[in-house]
């Protein structure tokens, strides 16, 4: 039985902002713009989805006089993720 | 673009791809600090071993506190000179603290040792420092880092032997030289060699 695959994870650059931040512990919104090659205005839309959806904690501070966006995923994030993840294994190992 | 639809397979491979890129960057610029406080340490150590042999003085000791004074103007100098950290990883916290607590150790036993001149104070802060390079080698997953610290343990048992004798200062430079110097030039040159800025196009 295919497991159901989370439409807001299944969204290839929600997806890839997902997995960046999995494997750190907070990453500025420069650097998920350089690693997923997305503009800027697109993945503020996907972070805001994200953010809505509880997955990523935004932080908007300053570094030194420049404005820096630190995005860090929740608990809810990883949880979401980690199912996700499972739901795909179940499509590839069948 | 969220009407992109995607394989399970393709899937896979952006998640994978993209904590691989994650991972490249760990390793960039790992070898600054690393060679700053082996460099302000062996500077420092001949020094004070040409002052011991030339001045004759017990004062030279206070010359030791060179070490965080230069360190720490180095690190000021690194920290302005690369661009600004746009990410943050569990490992760079991991290695923040191991040389927070290392370092503030190593302080705190320095001075202790101005009051106790019986204390081995070349032989601890040389196997604490070496210590310290083996756990971060260990961290990071990086061999260098781990072969030259585990030498440093072993050289920092000479400056036991040698603890009489001024040649121990110089004992103690190979330490730092063999430990961070080395591996330091080594881990650079590395991250110079590749290319960590890969820049895969998620289309739109």
């Amino acid at each position: 039985m295919f497991k159901e695959l989370n439409p807001l994870l299944h969204s290839e650059l929600r997806l890839a902002v997902m997995s960046l931040l999995i494997s750190v512990e907070e990453a500025d919104f420069v650097y998920i713009k350089q690693q997923t090659g997305a503009t800027a205005g697109n993945l503020s839309v996907q972070i805001d989805k994200l953010q809505k959806a509880n997955y990523i904690d935004v932080k908007k501070t300053f570094r030194g006089k420049m404005p820096c966006t630190l995005c860090k995923i929740t608990q809810t994030g990883v949880a979401a993720f980690e199912e996700y993840v499972e739901a795909i294994k179940s499509y590839i190992i069948k | 673009m969220d009407k992109k639809l995607m394989t399970e397979k393709e899937s896979l491979e952006l998640i994978s791809q993209m904590i691989q890129n994650s991972k490249r960057n760990v390793k960039s610029n790992a070898g600054g600090p690393t060679l700053i406080w082996g460099y302000a340490t062996v500077v420092t150590s001949i020094l004070i071993y040409i002052g011991i042999l030339f001045l004759k003085t017990n004062a030279i000791m206070f010359g030791w506190f060179f070490i965080p004074i230069i360190g720490g103007v180095g690190m000021y100098i690194l920290n302005k000179r690369e661009q600004p950290v746009l990410v943050k990883t569990f490992l760079d916290r991991v290695i923040n603290y191991i040389w927070m607590v290392f370092g503030v150790l190593a302080g705190v036993i320095s001075i202790a040792a101005f009051l106790f001149h019986q204390m081995p104070i070349l032989f601890i802060i040389g196997i604490l420092m070496s210590a310290g390079i083996v756990l971060t080698g260990c961290v990071i997953n990086y061999k260098p880092y781990i072969i030259s610290g585990i030498l440093g343990v072993i050289i920092s048992f000479f400056c036991l032997v040698y603890m009489a004798d001024a040649f121990s200062i110089l004992i103690f430079a190979s330490i730092f030289v063999v430990s961070m110097i080395i591996p330091g030039h080594m881990a650079n040159h590395e991250s110079g060699d590749h290319d960590f800025s890969i820049k895969p196009q998620i289309s739109q």
